[in-house]
């Protein structure tokens, strides 16, 4: 297989990955949403995404593919979803904006290196 | 589930499919090009986009409960389905983590910086959606 075919391919499975993840963002939104509010289901999709990267990135091999990082899990997460949440509440409800801007990055940080630490790197 | 829901789901999905293989193609050109800044090279631009699109949005009125959604709501749940693929939280997350697990902690400032800038960026977008239909 030539380069420009494996770069083909990977490319295809990074895309097929992250339709994965956006279904499962999808699924996830479907079924708690209902009980929770939007805001609160993307800021457990960013955490929960970022400590399954630590998690994959840390054991490394296949869990590692780019398919997996930065397809299911990349298209899992958004940070476009939360920076619109962030912004959008700052003048209804800026306490809870404030709360986004500062809450979410640290969770998805310290969910990151929980994930790499429990994968023993 | 009303068509409306189903249409969103669709353009979250395919949308994150082509979203992520453009983040790919990106980080790949920032990384050949020894570029600083991680994953602001596409969150920033993801983030005004979405912003465009959210506000723009807001101008095509509510959605109605039943029948097919109409093309301009559409568009915009292809756009913010491609902007929220585009985007992404857990290897913004990653870049950081790893940074500070191996003590370079100057390497913090690059993500923080790109969060900032990304909030800016939507804030921008919807800024100049504001612009546009006052403009139209």
């Amino acid at each position: 297989m030539s380069d420009r075919q494996g770069r083909w391919r990977l490319l295809l499975a990074v895309g097929l990955g992250g339709v994965a993840g956006g279904l499962a963002r999808v699924v996830i939104g479907a079924s708690v949403g209902t009980v929770l509010p939007g805001w609160v289901v993307l800021a457990l999709v960013n955490v929960l995404g970022s400590f399954a990267i630590g998690v994959a990135v840390g054991r490394g091999g296949r869990w590692a593919h780019r398919s997996v990082t930065t397809g299911v899990l990349g298209g899992f997460t958004t940070f476009s979803g939360w920076a619109l949440d962030v912004v959008g509440f700052a003048g209804s409800a800026p306490l809870l904006a404030m709360l986004l801007l500062l809450a979410v990055p640290v969770a998805c940080l310290g969910a990151c290196v929980g994930g790499l630490a429990l994968a023993g790197r | 589930m009303s068509a409306a829901a189903l249409v969103a789901g669709v353009c979250v999905c395919l949308g994150a499919g082509v979203g992520s293989i453009l983040r790919a193609l990106v980080m790949d050109g920032v990384a050949s090009r020894g570029l600083v800044g991680g994953t602001a090279w596409v969150n920033v631009p993801a983030s005004f986009v979405a912003g465009l699109a959210a506000q723009l949005a807001a101008g095509l009125g509510p959605v109605p409960a039943a029948g097919a959604p109409g093309v301009g709501f559409v568009l915009v749940a292809a756009v913010l389905g491609t902007c929220g693929g585009l985007s992404t939280y857990s290897t913004l997350a990653l870049d950081a983590g790893q940074a500070l697990l191996d003590a370079r902690h100057g390497d913090l400032v690059v993500p923080g910086v790109g969060v900032l800038l990304g909030l800016t960026a939507a804030v921008g977008g919807l800024g100049c959606a504001v612009l546009l239909r006052a403009l139209l």
